[in-house]
């Protein structure tokens, strides 16, 4: 499908900034009108042109006409997302955010804020599976507080001993796992927490003008990544609820899964892929928070010659203060 | 961007990363060219006592050659001119007492009416100086460092072993180069150079730890940080707590009886920076030291 504008017949897009669908040719609001396509997915509905889609492309942008195009069958049916957060930052948000953060990386390569190759970012709706768990965790095990105190000559060391128990239950809502093999699973991790008072019941109009894949695998398939996250996060409130021991020595711990869900949601991604000396260093930018992620290529020589600098500045200041110094 | 623009800019990046050190350096510089060109044009410090004698080395124990003296001497001379103080040595053979406590004091007395009777002192009569005298008789062994004015205010007790410390890493080897270590110190504390013998060390060492604490630094790079807690995808962000109980089952008490420490004695032997009035009524301090 394809959303066009009902007055110029342009490309809609959903603007971040305006928060609803907007037509950058004729600067109108609210002016879309879904056009459903059909046929060849690889040929680009509005010019003809060859489309990259992929295996798992659920909108993809026409490299001709700049149209964007979402691909009904991946956003239909079973592959319908239950929710989605739409994009917070633009583009141009984004821009002067990596400017602002990376503005003294002065042993970065020049370009790398420029303008030209900040625009190749792409905004992307990645597949996420969000799992919640209704869990009972129990916990016993042995504390022991130490008290010292001396008097006149005798040193006295008391030893209490407790039995600590502990029964908790935990709800976990929307524990995130993406379902993209494109996109790194570490880098995902710290693109979290994104904030789920924006989720909204989804609607294909979110994806006109990003790119957007379907979840790549089943939720089965990574549940494991989500119940690890949900096991650490419980061992750790149960740990912070036993304080004030010198030593406590485990005798049980259980964490039981009772009732649990599993919802398909899309959540947006900046991404900015800049290539440094035959090297890439792609950049995540959270699409609701902002939050930046990735490596800045850094210059090696740059940094050894202003470590060197550093050196020689300090040395000779250093030898002439002892100069100063021996001989007042 | 042209490579002649991309050199441009990385170069005014360089310039401007280090304008403040650039500064700082270059204020410096002209400090100490400026107190290089005043130290030049000044010369040494003039004597203002003519009374004392110009002898230096009164080497009664005979423990010196002559060409020893004879350096020694002129050492004294570079040396005082400098810090305008004299620099006495007396060596000495005499029977001052068994006891080192004893001996010290006879030393003491004998080392400050020394330089008391020969009205030693750079600025002064029993001005500026200090005197160092060495007894060498087989048995009783010491040293005492009589200082006076400008010296006995500068010295601290510190400063009066770090002189007889000197003087005893060589005496019983080497008395030439030890009297030599006694002239040296001295003349280092009063110029105020013994207070910075660590300095050159520390040349070497900050700028290199600067350096690589700086391109490690730079190098590091962290890809991002995490930002979730084990709370954040809690409903209500925290767990509803069905029991939590602490039971104390059991207390047990041990003592134990604390071995008294034993106050140790004295360390002896050491000098002192502690004032006096000699039998002249001239006040010096100083310290000294048996073998």
């Amino acid at each position: 499908m394809i959303f066009q504008c009902k007055n110029c017949g342009g490309n809609v897009i959903y603007s971040p900034e305006k928060k609803g669908m907007y037509c950058p040719y004729c600067d109108s609001m609210g002016s879309e009108q879904r056009k459903d396509t059909q046929g060849d997915i690889h040929i680009c509905p509005n010019c003809g042109g060859e489309v990259p889609v992929e295996e798992y492309t659920s909108a993809v942008r026409c490299p001709y006409c700049d149209n964007y195009i979402i691909l009904n069958e991946r956003v239909e049916g079973e592959n319908t997302p239950d929710l989605v957060i739409p994009f917070q930052y633009s583009r141009d948000m984004v821009k002067k955010l990596m400017r602002e953060k990376f503005a003294k990386s002065i042993f970065a390569p020049t370009d790398f804020l420029s303008e030209a190759r900040l625009n190749t970012m792409e905004g992307n709706y990645v597949p996420f599976w969000l799992y919640d768990y209704q869990v009972n965790c129990q916990y016993r095990g042995e504390g022991r507080k130490v008290r010292v105190w001396t008097n006149g000559e005798t040193e006295y060391t008391e030893t209490s001993v407790y039995d600590i128990y502990r029964d908790m239950d935990i709800g976990f809502e929307k524990i995130p796992a993406d379902a993209s093999v494109r996109m790194p699973d570490e880098v995902m991790d710290l693109m979290e927490p994104y904030r789920y008072d924006q989720l909204q019941p989804f609607r294909p109009e979110f994806l006109s003008g990003f790119q957007g894949e379907k979840y790549n695998m089943p939720a089965e398939q990574i549940e494991g990544r989500a119940k690890g996250k949900m096991e650490e996060d419980a061992n750790q409130l149960l740990r912070s609820t036993i304080t004030g021991y010198g030593s406590v020595i485990n005798q049980s711990q259980s964490i039981r899964v009772g009732e649990q869900k599993v919802s398909y949601g899309l959540l947006p991604v900046w991404v900015y892929s800049y290539q440094y000396k035959k090297q890439d260093y792609p950049f995540y930018i959270n699409g609701q928070t902002a939050k930046i992620v990735g490596k800045v290529p850094v210059s090696t020589a740059k940094v050894w010659v202003y470590g060197a600098t550093l050196w020689a500045v300090l040395t000779a200041m250093l030898t002439m203060l002892y100069a100063i110094l021996v001989l007042w | 961007m042209t490579e002649k623009e991309w050199k441009s800019e990385s170069l005014r990046q360089y310039f401007k990363y280090f304008r403040f050190w650039f500064l700082a350096l270059g204020i410096l510089l002209v400090i100490f060219v400026g107190f290089l060109v005043v130290r030049l044009t000044a010369g040494d410090k003039e004597r203002q006592n003519t009374s004392a004698p110009e002898e230096r080395v009164y080497d009664y124990a005979e423990v010196l050659t002559a060409e020893e003296e004879e350096k020694l001497r002129q050492l004294i001379a570079g040396k005082e001119a400098k810090i305008g103080c004299d620099l006495v040595l007396v060596t000495t053979k005499e029977e001052i007492g068994e006891r080192p406590s004893a001996r010290e004091k006879v030393l003491r007395d004998m080392a400050d009416d020394f330089y008391d009777d020969n009205l030693f002192g750079f600025d002064a009569v029993h001005g500026s100086g200090a005197l160092l005298m060495d007894n060498w008789y087989e048995g009783q062994m010491s040293t005492w460092l009589s200082t006076c004015g400008a010296v006995y205010k500068k010295f601290s007790s510190r400063d009066i072993d770090d002189v007889l410390d000197a003087v005893y890493a060589y005496i019983e080897t080497d008395p030439y180069r030890a009297y030599c270590a006694y002239v040296d110190t001295v003349a280092d504390k009063m110029s105020g150079k013994g207070s910075f013998r660590f300095f050159p060390i520390l040349i070497l060492v900050v700028p290199i730890a600067a350096m690589l604490v700086f391109v490690a630094g730079k190098l590091k790079n962290p890809i991002g940080k995490e930002t979730v807690s084990p709370g954040t995808y809690v409903v209500g962000g925290r767990p509803a707590i069905r029991v939590q109980a602490d039971q104390l089952m059991r207390k047990m008490v041990t003592k134990r009886r604390i071995p008294r420490v034993e106050s140790s004695g004295g360390s002896g032997g050491s000098g002192g920076g502690g004032g006096h009035t000699s039998s002249g009524g001239v006040s010096h301090g100083g310290g000294g030291r048996s073998r």
